[in-house]
């Protein structure tokens, strides 16, 4: 059994909603077996309801149901809506017959009553019916069958399903004439090879030629035009072949032999080569289904974001459907957000709002092809999320009149379940984003804690000590002391001043709001103001600075760029002895600007020099050095705000260097072009 | 108090700082007047006619860019800004409040003090027509165009440049704003910060030594650029290590 059902996803939702469904009985309605299934589906609900029953319309589509008129297959739809509007699960089956396939599904759902419809049919086609109801019970031992009559002759569903346009019905007309014609024509090509053979061979391999000619017929044209090849065949063997020539009169008993036989052969090979295409083209459509469905699974794996996504399903909906299609997104309580409609390609759906809301409430489909504002020129699904309703698909066809086929809403419905389930995904990723960066927040909020105390505390108490000590009269300082101890109180009183610009700036930087403030800047001038905020602390240290000046201006924040390179200048300051080179020197690659702070100091002191971009994170831990690694981390910050990269290598030179990357545009136009040196 | 003794207005409410900023005047020759908000900064700045007013921004009446305003419309005194606001858009509010300068809290008395003594510098010396622009290592000829090096060796400015340089000039060892170099420079409504950039840093390569680490075009960050002229004539002289 080839169970595919029609909403396997929202058939196992349904099953899980009720309370104790498990235990609960099951009952199944099976349709299609007779003119009057509205009727049956009231009976199957009033059972259902009377012994508090879950139940379930089956639609079971054999091979056959491949050959049957659209608008018959419409109708089978449009029945399996109304059944789920009553509250039933619709499912879809496929198998090769009713009988063994329903039985089946009997037995996995554990139902204990079907409800069919009764025989009413005369003629030799009753006996298909009552032959497959005597099957049914065969085969579902323990389950009640139960057959039930229609209410009134005139229980047909009328006007459910729009007719078929009067052009698409002459089409059908006219093909299938055609074919009968081809029927006939498969036995005068057999007549017209074999009949110049008539006399050189035998009788017996005549036959073989028509049975080849049904057989063909079988194969290219159908059930009913290979049964008038086999009659025409038996026939024109008559005719031409069969003594007396030229005559359908026939001298010896022995030919209704052959011909019995030619016949049953005929219609065996006819249903055999059908039954074979068939499989073939139900195999082709499933493999179509499914490459569709791969193409848009793949896509949305891939979409980043909830725009991608949609975008990605308009785009495949389109294509396979030949549609135009748009999302309108919900909000998290599953209201329509009218101003986030997300569509493709050059045409919209025209889109009812209110259709929308009302889709996007009840969480069921409605417009073209549904119960629900079936004159909308658009079908409405619901992008149903495990909570909420996600977004409303709203399809329509490109070809205003075609119909959608069912093998076209399942294929629409399983790329809806495909969008949800994606838009569910990014829904949930988000959320867990969200959550995630709170927990990391709380976790800096502490560690922040933590460190500032302890580093404000300690020069704290060295400010408080050299005050004491000063302001004691009892101590004879000498100058040299005094000035010593002054010096350390505003040294300190600094460090603790950059370690609050440091964590001020980082929580700005980290806000994520928009802070760069961006303006034409040369490279030269804020390496000239970074070293000028250390200019006296600096005296000490050879600083060799190689930034030429032809390098373009840079789109960057001034401030927070300065702010970088004091940082690693504070840094060379700290970490290397006075005398100690450093170097900051600029190049300038394609695109990049390249701009190198190294020295000539002991380096790193570090395995994995990454770990000092971290927040927190010091290259001797439990140093005398004041901070608290903040300062690497800023420099991260900013560099990445402004698309750039840094990074921490040994410097050729010794010591340890630092690599900033800032990408930039290409140079300014200047009012007057810069005059060259005289 | 000596004759010719300078009065410095310190408008602080912070009372260990305004104990700071008086005994660092006092002991460099300044008589101190202290007022703790705009209202007392500003009946203080009337009656006492000081040389120099020190004016913190956060006061508790008003802002402290009001009171400068206000005593921009009929003073010219040097006002220097002592402020924990670090942001440029203060800063740059500040100086165009009328502001001379502006020094950051925590401070350096040192640079405070130095600070003080230029702007007081530039306010005896009042605007001079700029003829000869004497620097340690070269001079600016404005109505020659010309660069003098020290060393030997002449550099001529672009007309452009030479009117940067000149405005410049004419506020020497003040800050001149972006916005303000421009106008005067290009003219309104042609603001471009870029251009000005260019021209700047071809002006430093001409003037500086290194023009990664100017000495005469100072850049205030996020404000603007400030001419810095080494002057013979230090009327002011001070030097806190040596005071005791």
């Amino acid at each position: 059994m080839d169970v595919t059902s029609q909403c396997d996803i929202a058939a196992g939702g349904a099953a899980n909603a009720p309370d104790g469904a498990a235990e609960r009985d099951c009952l199944l309605v099976l349709i299609g077996s007779s003119g009057y299934d509205i009727d049956l589906i009231h009976a199957g609900k009033r059972l259902a309801e009377a012994v508090h029953a879950v139940w379930a319309v089956v639609d079971v589509e054999t091979s056959r149901f491949r050959f049957m008129p659209d608008r018959d297959r419409a109708r089978r739809l449009e029945i399996l809506r109304i059944a789920e509007s009553l509250g039933a699960e619709a499912v879809t089956l496929h198998g090769a017959t009713a009988a063994t396939t329903i039985a089946a599904y009997a037995r996995l759902r554990q139902a204990s009553k079907i409800l069919v419809g009764s025989p009413t049919r005369l003629g030799w086609l009753a006996v298909s019916q009552y032959a497959r109801l005597a099957a049914l019970k065969r085969l579902s031992p323990g389950i009640e069958i139960i057959a039930i009559a229609p209410r009134s002759a005139s229980a047909h569903a009328p006007g459910l399903v729009p007719r078929m346009p009067a052009r698409q019905r002459g089409e059908h007309f006219r093909r299938r004439v055609r074919h009968y014609l081809s029927a006939v024509a498969v036995t005068a090509i057999c007549t017209a090879i074999a009949f110049p053979l008539s006399g050189h061979v035998d009788l017996i391999n005549i036959v073989m030629i028509y049975t080849l000619g049904a057989a063909v017929a079988g194969l290219l044209l159908g059930r009913g035009p290979s049964a008038l090849t086999a009659v025409t065949n038996i026939l024109a063997f008559d005719y031409f072949f069969v003594p007396p020539i030229f005559s359908l009169e026939v001298l010896d008993a022995n030919y209704l032999v052959t011909f019995t036989a030619m016949l049953v052969v005929a219609l065996i090979i006819a249903n055999l080569m059908i039954a074979v295409r068939e499989r073939t083209e139900a195999a082709g459509a499933r493999e179509h289904h499914t490459a569709a469905l791969y193409a848009i699974t793949r896509d949305l794996a891939v979409a980043r974001d909830v725009d991608a996504m949609v975008t990605t399903a308009v785009r495949h909906i389109g294509e396979v459907l030949q549609a135009y299609a748009l999302v309108l997104m919900c909000d998290e309580d599953g209201r329509i957000i009218v101003s986030q409609i997300v569509a493709a390609r050059d045409r919209r759906p025209v889109v009812d709002v209110n259709v929308a809301h009302w889709v996007a409430a009840k969480r069921r489909r409605a417009g073209m092809g549904t119960r629900q504002f079936p004159a909308e020129p658009a079908t409405y699904l619901p992008l149903q999320g495990s909570h909420v309703t996600i977004g409303v698909l709203v399809v329509e066809r490109a070809d205003a009149t075609g119909i959608m086929l069912s093998e076209q809403q399942r294929l629409l419905e399983a790329m809806a379940d495909q969008l949800a389930l994606a838009l569910e995904r990014a829904r949930l990723a988000e959320l867990a984003h969200a959550a995630q960066l709170a927990a990391e927040r709380a976790i800096l909020r502490n560690t922040l804690l933590a460190s500032i105390s302890h580093d404000l505390r300690t020069p704290l108490s060295a400010i408080a000590g050299a005050g004491s000590i000063v302001a004691q009269n009892d101590f004879s300082l000498d100058i040299y002391r005094r000035v010593t101890l002054g010096r350390l109180i505003e040294d300190k009183a600094r460090d603790m001043s950059d370690l609050l610009t440091n964590v001020l700036e980082l929580v700005r930087l980290e806000s994520g709001a928009d802070v760069l403030n961006r303006d034409w800047h040369s490279l030269s001038d804020i390496v000239g103001l970074a070293i000028a905020r250390h200019e006296s602390r600096l005296a000490g240290w050879e600083v060799i600075t190689d930034v030429p000046g032809d390098l373009p201006l840079l789109s960057v924040d001034s401030n927070l760029m300065v702010q970088m390179l004091s940082n690693l200048l504070e840094n060379a300051i700290k970490y290397t002895p006075p005398g100690t080179r450093i170097h900051i020197s600029a190049q300038r690659f394609d695109g990049v600007i390249r701009l190198v702070v190294e020295d000539t100091g002991p380096g790193l002191g570090i395995d994995a020099p990454e770990q000092l971009f971290e927040k927190f994170t010091r290259g001797r831990l439990e140093s005398d050095i004041g901070g608290v690694g903040l300062g690497l981390a800023i420099c991260r910050a900013v560099s990445r705000l402004h698309g750039g990269e840094i990074r921490a290598t040994a410097s050729p030179m010794g010591g340890a260097r630092f690599e900033i990357a800032v990408p930039h545009d290409e140079e300014p136009s200047v009012l007057e072009s810069p005059p060259s040196v005289a | 108090m000596t004759v010719g003794m300078h009065v410095a207005l310190v408008v602080e409410d912070d009372r260990a700082v305004q104990k700071v900023l008086r005994m660092m005047f006092e002991a460099n020759g300044f008589r101190v007047v202290v007022a703790d908000s705009c209202a007392r900064g500003e009946r203080d700045a009337r009656s006492q006619r000081p040389d120099l007013s020190i004016v913190d921004l956060g006061l508790p009446d008003f802002d402290g860019i009001e009171l400068i305003r206000s005593i921009r419309t009929w003073s010219p005194m040097p006002i220097i800004v002592l402020s924990a606001r670090t942001a440029e858009a203060q800063r740059l509010a500040a100086f165009e409040a009328g502001a001379d300068d502006y020094v950051l809290k925590p401070f350096s008395a040192p640079e405070l003090l130095a600070r003080a003594r230029a702007a007081l510098r530039r306010h005896v010396r009042g605007e001079e027509p700029t003829g000869i622009l004497e620097f340690s290592d070269l001079s600016i000829d404005l109505s020659r165009r010309v660069v003098q090096l020290r060393g030997g060796g002449e550099v001529r400015l672009t007309p452009l440049e030479h009117r940067i340089l000149e405005t410049l000039a004419r506020n020497r060892d003040r800050v001149v704003t972006h916005s303000q170099l421009m106008k005067e420079v290009w003219g309104p409504n042609r603001a471009d910060t870029r251009s000005l950039r260019v021209f700047i840093t071809t002006l430093r390569k001409k003037l500086e030594r290194n023009p990664t680490r100017p000495t005469h075009i100072v850049t205030e960050p996020g404000v603007g650029y400030r001419l810095v002229v080494d002057s013979q004539r230090d009327d002011v002289d001070i030097d806190m290590h040596s005071s005791d």
